[in-house]
This record gives C-alpha cells, sequence and structure tokens, in this order.
C-alpha cells in the first residue's frame, strides 16, 4: 500500500502480520516514546521501565510494596490511561492503578503518547485521554519454559516460572506464574538545620503471587486474543516519615488486595477495505485495608473496597480511499465499587476518526464523545498533523482537547457534602520536530517537543473544618509550557547513548511559583555497551527541586536529587545472568514529601530456558 | 537581666494571663521577613504566634508575628533548635501558654513540647497520646486526647491528660469520645466530645472535679459532634461540626445529607444548654462579653454563605455579618479567628492545606488592614507581651 514504507519505518512491522493487524496498528505519528524488549526484560515493572521517558515524573512512594504512578507533563496521574494490549485498566476508585504491580517480563512493548493515541483503528476510550500508555503482550513463538529467580536487597525474592508454545497451526498460548516478596526494610537518614539522623524503614514488606495466561489465534485475516489475570497480594503500609514518639511504631497499616481480569480482544478483516475490532474485559479488584492504631495495635479500622468492572468495545475502520481512512468506535464500561458507601458509574464513549495519509503529510481529526449516568457528558476533540518532507525528518503538531471524570474517591470519600463536581478540562497544543538517520554503523536519532497545557477546574481536596470532612472543589486553572528534547547516537547496536531533558514551567493563575511536585528541570541519561554475551547499561536520572505545597517557603521545598543506576548481564542460549546496582552513590532523597527513597542496593536476576 | 511580665491572649484561655518572667526576649537572633503590615502602635510590646499545622506529613511551624518591628520570623523553632531530629513534629494542633513556657500539642507525633518563652528553645517533650486541645490553671495543663481511637474503627475513649507545670508528670482520666474543646469554670473542666471518629458522634460535655481530677459526669447536649469551648458571661458557650449522614434513594444513589447544621450552644453550669438559633458555626472565640462565630449559614442548601456571627454572651442576641459584600469575602476557608484584645481587630486566618495560608487583620468594621501570606494549614493563633 501506498504508506508501507513509511509504516515499516516507524514501527518496523514485522512481516509475520497479517494484513488486518498491519491495519490495525497503523498510525498518523509515532509514539513519544516507547520501550522495546530488551528495557522491558531488565526491568522489574513498569514503573521501572518507563521513568526515563520524556515528561514523566514517576511518583514513587519508596520499596517494593510503595505505590508507583506517573504524573505526565504536569497534568496529574489521573490524565494518564494505560491500555494492556488496547484494552483500558485504569481503576475508577483512584484512576491510575499501581504501575509497580504490573509486570513487564510478558510485554513486547510499552508506548507512551501525549495528545493522541495515533493508531488509525482504535476503540473510543483510547481516544479522550490526555496521555496514554499502551502496553503491547508479546506474542509466543517457539515452545520455550523460562525459569526466572530474582533476589536482592529488602529481602526481595521474585521467582518466576512461563511457559510458552504454538498449539496448533494458528493457536498459540501462554502461562505464567510470578511471585514478589520484600521485607521492604531499608536504612535512610532524615536531615535538616543542624542533624542527619539514620533511621530505618519499617512495615513496608510485600507478599505478592501472579499468575497469568493468555492464548493467541490468528486465523486468516483475524487476530484474537484472549488474557487472564490474577494479582494476589498482602503488604504493610510504612505511611509518611515524620516526628514520631519513640514510643510508638510510625506505622502498623496492612493492605490486602486481590485482582482477577479476563479481557479478549479480536481483529477481523472484512472485506479488503473493512476492518473489524472487538474487546471486552471484566475485572474485580478487592482491597482490604487495616487500619491499625500505632498507639494501641488492638484498636483498629477496616476498610473493604470491591471494585467491578466490565467493558466492551466495537470499532470499524474503513480505507475508503487509499489515502483516507474512517473509522467509527463504540464503546461501553460500568464500575461498581462496594464499600460502606457503594459507587456507581456507566458510561458510553462514542468516537470518529478520519485520517488523510498522502505522502509527505499525515492528518488525522478525532472526536470522542463521553456521556455517563451520573451527570457527565464530554465532548473531546483532537487534531494531528505531520510532515515528513525527508525519510530523515519529520514535524507534527497536535491539539487536544480532553478531560479526566472525577474518580469514586474524589466524589464519594473524601467529599462528604453534596456537591457537584466537574470534570477536569485540559486543552493540549504541541508541536515537534524528528530527525533520524543512520549513517553506515552509526544511528543518530533527535527530537524535541513543544507543548502548552491548559487545565481548567482541576480538582482538589479542602478539609471542611475538621479532621473528619474534607470535600473535593473544582479550583483553578494552571498553565504549563514544555520542552522535551531526546537525542540518541548508537554504532552498531554496541553502544550507544540516549539522553533527555526536560523543562516544564507549571503555574496556576496568579501564582508566581510552580505547581508542587513539578520540577523545572529533569533529565536523564542511558549509556549501553554490548561486547559479545555481555552488555552493560548505565542509568542517570536528575531532578530539580520540587515544592510540596504551593509555597515558596524553604520548608516546603524537596530538595534535588541525582541517582545513578548500574546494569551488567551476560547471556548464552539458555542463560541470562544480571545484576543491577541501583542508586550506585547512595543518594539519599524523596519523591513524595515524607517517604525516603532506598539508598544504594542490588539485584541479581537468573533466568534459565529449562 | 530585667523583670518582665508576659501576657498572653488566646484562643484557648478564656482571659489574659499574667506570668512574671526574667529574661528578655531575643528575636534580634533570628531571622525575619519583612513584611507590610502598616502601623500598629497598640501593639507595641505584643507579639502575634502563628501556629501552622502543616499538611500531612509536612512538619507543623511556629511563626512569630511582629507587628510593630513588622518582621515575620518563620519557622521560630527550626531557627532555636536546628539540632533536633525532624524539628517540632507533626500536625501542631493547639498552642497554650502555662508555667513560664509555650506549650505545642502535636498531634501527628503523640507528643507535647515546652518551648523557653523567650528563646524558644525545647525545654520539655512529653509522650500523649494524640493530643488536640489544651487548657491550664496556675499548677496544671489539661490536654484532651483522642487516645488510640482510628478513624472508623471500633469506639475507644478519649482521655484528659493532667500535666504538672513544675514535675512535668502526667496523669490521665477517660472521658468521652475524640473530645477536643476545653474550659475551666468554678473549679471544674469541662470537655466537649465529639466522637467523629465514630458513625453516632457524641453529645456529652464530660465534667471534671478540677481538685480532685475525677470525671464527676456528663452532660448531654441537644447536640452532637461537639468541637470548641469558650467561656462568656459565666456560661460555657461550645460550638459543632455538624452532621451529616449518608442516605440510598430510590434510584440506588447515594446521597449525602447534612443531618444537622453546625450549631452554637450555651452550657449553664447547671447542666441547662440551649441552642442559640440562626448560628452555624465551627470556630468560635470571644472578646469582652462577645461570642465571635464563624461558619456556613448556607450549608443545609449546600451552599457557601460565609458568616461572623456575634453574639452577646449576656442577652444572647445575635448580630449576622455576611462575608459577602465586605473585605472579609477575601477569606476562603476561614479556618482560626482571634480577636486582638487590644484593639478589637478580627484576625482570621484563610487556610490551604496544598500551600500557604493567608492571615487577614479586620477592622471592627471589618476593612481589612493588613494581610500576611503564612505557611500551610494555619490554625492556632495567640497574642503575647512581653
Amino acid at each position: 500500500m501506498i504508506l508501507t514504507a513509511i509504516i515499516a519505518f516507524l514501527i518496523q512491522v514485522p512481516d509475520t502480520l497479517d494484513a488486518s493487524v498491519v491495519r490495525a496498528q497503523r498510525r498518523v505519528s509515532p509514539p513519544v516514546e516507547k520501550a522495546t524488549r530488551e528495557v522491558l526484560e531488565r526491568a522489574a515493572n513498569l514503573a521501572e521501565a518507563i521513568r526515563d521517558f520524556s515528561g514523566v515524573q514517576l511518583r514513587d512512594y519508596g520499596g517494593a510494596g510503595g505505590l508507583k504512578t506517573v504524573n505526565i507533563r504536569s497534568l496529574g496521574s489521573a490524565h494518564t490511561a494505560i491500555f494492556l494490549d488496547g484494552v483500558p485498566i485504569d481503576n475508577a476508585q483512584n484512576m491510575q492503578p499501581d504501575l509497580g504491580r504490573l509486570d513487564v517480563e510478558d510485554l513486547e512493548t510499552v508506548e507512551l503518547y501525549t495528545g493522541q493515541k495515533s493508531h488509525l483503528l482504535q476503540s473510543a476510550r483510547e481516544y479522550g485521554n490526555a496521555s496514554s500508555l499502551h502496553l503491547e503482550t508479546a506474542e509466543p513463538k517457539d515452545r520455550k519454559t523460562v525459569m526466572r529467580l530474582r533476589g536482592g536487597s529488602m529481602g526481595t525474592m521474585a521467582p518466576s516460572l512461563s511457559h510458552e508454545g504454538r498449539i496448533g497451526n494458528n493457536l498459540s498460548g501462554r502461562l505464567r506464574l510470578g511471585a514478589d516478596i520484600s521485607n521492604g526494610r531499608y536504612p535512610f537518614h532524615v536531615t535538616g538545620p543542624g542533624y542527619d539522623t539514620l533511621m530505618q524503614r519499617e512495615n513496608g514488606d510485600l507478599k505478592a503471587f501472579k499468575a497469568s495466561g493468555g492464548l493467541w489465534y490468528k486465523p486468516h485475516g483475524g487476530n484474537y486474543h484472549l488474557t487472564a489475570r490474577l494479582y494476589d497480594s498482602e503488604r504493610g503500609i510504612p505511611g509518611p516519615v515524620y516526628k514520631q514518639s519513640p514510643k510508638y511504631p510510625m506505622s502498623l497499616d496492612r493492605q490486602a488486595d486481590r485482582s482477577i481480569s479476563v479481557q479478549a480482544s479480536g481483529t477481523q478483516e472484512l472485506s479488503s477495505s473493512l476492518t473489524l475490532l472487538a474487546r471486552v474485559r471484566y475485572s474485580s479488584d478487592m482491597l482490604d485495608y487495616l487500619d491499625i492504631s500505632e498507639l494501641d495495635p488492638s484498636v483498629s479500622a477496616e476498610w473493604n473496597y470491591h471494585l467491578r468492572s466490565a467493558y466492551a468495545s466495537v470499532s470499524m475502520g474503513w480505507q475508503a480511499l487509499p489515502w483516507l481512512h474512517i473509522s467509527g468506535a463504540v464503546d461501553a464500561q460500568n464500575d461498581a465499587l462496594e464499600s460502606r458507601v457503594d459507587a456507581r458509574r456507566t458510561a458510553l464513549f462514542t468516537a470518529a476518526s478520519a485520517s488523510v495519509l498522502k505522502d509527505p503529510w499525515r492528518a488525522s481529526a478525532t472526536l470522542q464523545y463521553q456521556i455517563t449516568d451520573d451527570g457527565y457528558s464530554f465532548l473531546s476533540p483532537a487534531l494531528l498533523l505531520d510532515w515528513h518532507p525527508r525519510r530523515d525528518w519529520e514535524f507534527g503538531a497536535t491539539v487536544k482537547r480532553s478531560c479526566r471524570l472525577p474518580s469514586f474517591n474524589d466524589l464519594y470519600y473524601t467529599n462528604v457534602t453534596s456537591r457537584s463536581l466537574l470534570p477536569e478540562k485540559v486543552w493540549q497544543m504541541s508541536a515537534r520536530w524528528c530527525w533520524d538517520r543512520s549513517y553506515g554503523p552509526w544511528h543518530f536519532r533527535a527530537n524535541e517537543e513543544l507543548y502548552h497545557n491548559r487545565v481548567a477546574d482541576k480538582l482538589i481536596a479542602v478539609p471542611n473544618g475538621s479532621l473528619f470532612r474534607w470535600s473535593m472543589y473544582n479550583l483553578g486553572m494552571v498553565s504549563i509550557w514544555g520542552d522535551e528534547i531526546h537525542a540518541h547516537v548508537s554504532w552498531n547496536n554496541a553502544l550507544g547513548i540516549t539522553a533527555r531533558y526536560s523543562f516544564q514551567w507549571a503555574r496556576e493563575d496568579g501564582n508566581t511559583f510552580q505547581i508542587p511536585y513539578i520540577p523545572l528541570h529533569s533529565a536523564s541519561f542511558n549509556l549501553f555497551g554490548a561486547l559479545d554475551a555481555w552488555r552493560l547499561d548505565i542509568k542517570g536520572f536528575l531532578t530539580g527541586s520540587r515544592l510540596t505545597a504551593a509555597s515558596t517557603r524553604p520548608e516546603y521545598r524537596l530538595a534535588p536529587w541525582t541517582t545513578w543506576d548500574a546494569s551488567i548481564s551476560w547471556h548464552s542460549s539458555r542463560f541470562n545472568l544480571s545484576l543491577d546496582i541501583r542508586n550506585l552513590l547512595n543518594q539519599q532523597y524523596q519523591i513524595v514529601q515524607g517517604y525516603p527513597m532506598p539508598g544504594v542496593n542490588v539485584l541479581m536476576t537468573l533466568a534459565i530456558a529449562l | 537581666m530585667k523583670k518582665l511580665s508576659l501576657l498572653v491572649f488566646s484562643m484557648a484561655l478564656a482571659a489574659a494571663a499574667c506570668v512574671k518572667i526574667e529574661n528578655t526576649s531575643e528575636l534580634d537572633s533570628f531571622t525575619g521577613i519583612d513584611v507590610e503590615v502598616g502601623d500598629n502602635g497598640a501593639m507595641t510590646g505584643y507579639r502575634l504566634m502563628i501556629l501552622n499545622e502543616g499538611a500531612y506529613p509536612n512538619m507543623s511551624t511556629l511563626v512569630i508575628l511582629d507587628l510593630t518591628g513588622k518582621k515575620y520570623y518563620a519557622d521560630i523553632f527550626s531557627q532555636a533548635n536546628p539540632d533536633i531530629t525532624q524539628g517540632i513534629g507533626n500536625t501542631a494542633n493547639d498552642i497554650d501558654h502555662a508555667g513560664g513556657r509555650f506549650w505545642v500539642l502535636l498531634n501527628g507525633s503523640n507528643q507535647i513540647v515546652g518551648l523557653n518563652s523567650y528563646t524558644f528553645k525545647e525545654e520539655v517533650r512529653l509522650d500523649i497520646d494524640s493530643p488536640r486541645s489544651i487548657v491550664s490553671d496556675d499548677k496544671y495543663a489539661y490536654i484532651s486526647s483522642y487516645g488510640a481511637a482510628v478513624y472508623g474503627g471500633e469506639a475507644v475513649n478519649g482521655k484528659v491528660y493532667r500535666m504538672d507545670l513544675k514535675k512535668f508528670t502526667l496523669e490521665s482520666i477517660e472521658v468521652g469520645y475524640q473530645p477536643e474543646g476545653l474550659a475551666i469554670l468554678e473549679d471544674k473542666l469541662y470537655v466537649a466530645n465529639s466522637g467523629g471518629y465514630n458513625y453516632v458522634h457524641d453529645n456529652r460535655v464530660s465534667v471534671i472535679d478540677v481538685a480532685t481530677f475525677t470525671l464527676e459526669k456528663n452532660i448531654e447536649l441537644p447536640v452532637s459532634n461537639l468541637n470548641m469551648m469558650r467561656i462568656g458571661k459565666g456560661k460555657l458557650w461550645i460550638s459543632t461540626y455538624g452532621e451529616s449522614t449518608w442516605s440510598q434513594d430510590s434510584g440506588g444513589n447515594w446521597i449525602a445529607n447534612i443531618s444537622a447544621p453546625m450549631a452554637l450552644v450555651a452550657l449553664e453550669a447547671n447542666g441547662t444548654s440551649k441552642v442559640i438559633e440562626g448560628v452555624h458555626a465551627d470556630k468560635i472565640t470571644h472578646w469582652g462579653s462577645t461570642i465571635f462565630a464563624i461558619g456556613n449559614n448556607a450549608e443545609m442548601t449546600g451552599g457557601h454563605d460565609l458568616c461572623l456571627y456575634k453574639v452577646d454572651a449576656s442577652t444572647q442576641k445575635v448580630e449576622v455579618i455576611h462575608f459577602a459584600g465586605t473585605d472579609l469575602a477575601r477569606v476562603a476557608y476561614p479556618y482560626c479567628i482571634l480577636v486582638n484584645p487590644l484593639t478589637g481587630d478580627i484576625l482570621i486566618a484563610d487556610a490551604s492545606f496544598t500551600g500557604d495560608s493567608k492571615l487577614y487583620c479586620f477592622s471592627t468594621t471589618y476593612k481589612e488592614k493588613w494581610s500576611v501570606t503564612t505557611g500551610v494549614g494555619t490554625g492556632h493563633l495567640m497574642i503575647y507581651g512581653f
């Protein structure tokens, strides 16, 4: 087809894929960031795999069991939707799931789209997000059984076993079992004007069990995929570190989770120009939180939450003309949360999109409309334009309006007064260029994206007079101006360096200072070298100082931090051995106020193909 | 060294206490920033102390505002005690001056700290479970405590601690659920119980005999979820947080209902109580024979009509001043109020828990005189003389 060259350049479509798959995966512009299998194999979880992406601020509460979420381009974590094989896996209670719980071992790619995901054929939920992370599971190929043993500091033990292979001509499958165990204990320093005290993080232990199974069926012109996942865990909640009477521990709280999900998706080519895409998901997430008084462990309160979600989506793509693609989608989602207060929401999403692909131009206009039975409706338009004047140059621009609805937590658990909350609305505008070129063994890539975001009706929790009564309000407008620069050089896939820099100017209207937790400057560096069976990776992260409250006073400022991680690995046809040293220089830092991060820590991984 | 008298007017104290202390005040050794607060001649020899609770887990901060020197001394505790690990502590819930020291209750840290009146050096630190409010007499300080209760857990009685101001020994007795405000009237200590952690809130005022430190009785009020307590014209004035409940409508949707508004109750020593009509306030203070209260007049209908209520403690006549239409409207979230006993000016903190709060000073005719940016969660004010 007319665009094969461009698409192959962009996504390097493996030639084994069917036409329908290619059609489903075709897109107008590339993702902003992408992690491939090589990176994913080395990451302990999704948070670790994407934390060096441009524009991503990882919010990490520290330790194996500490909550990990991402905030992209200063918009807040609730604006980033997460999709697993195209199916949304976000959570109606608190929006973004814990990225620390998401395994990346069986993923093929993780892609980040800020603004609009640009695939030609997608579900209605895939429109209307300010940014989205797309996790794509690797398709099983040849029969293999892999046992992985991972262990190290903080009593970490993370064994896993996976078996995959073909069952018939068109059918393949994978089964995976894994566990994460950690005592979560690590030393940290608290420092102030005239003190530096060594303390120990306690009650951060984690025991998690994970199981997943998948089936892939690929008849002619179709591609079907069924996955089931289980996550069962019990952990301590260490809470923030602050001054506590030496008589008492910092926290004794416990949390147990059990999540089960089943999802299926299918793409079928109906004719040479029509493709159908359907996706369904059911999930059940149980959370039991035990608030134990640190003053008297016999006194406690138990909070149970049981969230059930059902989701279905149908989309149709029509290649109307060789250069014109039109698609439409309808999704429905129902979320029901059972707790001391029940909450429900049924939402209907519809979307339409038209994409023009005429060399050297690519453009796409999309419109998503969502309506819910609890009184929300929102229209989210987006425009994408890409110009590809030469093979090595590309220019693009995006304009988009999106929103995030108040979560169940916002509506029911913080808000005691009867108050109708508005969705938080975002306008996004961005312009980008990319230069990508190879000279013999050398590969160069440089890109930059300038953006402006405008957030209206920001959702903020405000205490209403007492400890017991917090209310949510729609308050304030935020302006964000940002710049992301990314440069990469590599030689023969044996030596490479990537540097990323991000500038984020984010201010609430009327304020002369940055919004909390957003650094003005942040950067990351990756260096890798490979020789025969050996590979060395060095990663550096630099984050500027941040405010923990909308105040310029020094007592509400978090210090800038830098960390360096190193990883060395060796592989043979059957063995893969790696040693990871994180926070090499034993930097003491906090990403979230009151949550000290671990100092230097070590992780060893041995993978054996049985 | 010269002899000075130290006068304290605070939200917690019913009347100005007079304490003699040797030494001179030395703010010169601290770093202050210049603030625009206009002319405050009447405040010569007096300072304003501001307590910022901080948003969990941010540290609380204690601030001195010198209105005549026009200087703001931020985080005076860390300035005076730079080597004390983790500073003053977390979630400061009340402040008092007793036995020659400033006392700060640290709810999150489960401690009370005693500071030197002039150097602000930490001199005493004691463990008290979840302390909330403090009052004192010549010999003792009384501190209400939630005890080990947790929100939504089983009902656990709160406590009142008695601290000897010389020996720093502690005794405690059990009172109602989640005790809040305290007041001493005619040799009795009164404690307002909220029960805010329970599904059924508490409506009892615990009465403790000061001489024997024993619980004498509980007085039930016609309203529950009791909050602050003040004394005016021989009566106790008690505010409430108001009541809210959740219910499901016919369609299964959950609706929040405010089943009872915030209220103000006058309680006589003989146990008779009266709800003051038309006053919906949770924050109260007093000046002379007037009770000043702040609340939301439209709370029952889900509206936001902030009001200042002035209640004559003798006649119980109520004057309602709507924030809207006056300079008071500059305050979005009034979190604490103090009437300056020297000038009659009304000090109101517009608290923020995500950023800086702002402290406003309004004249007796509700005109803004000055305002200063304070820290996170400005919750308690005190004026002291030296």
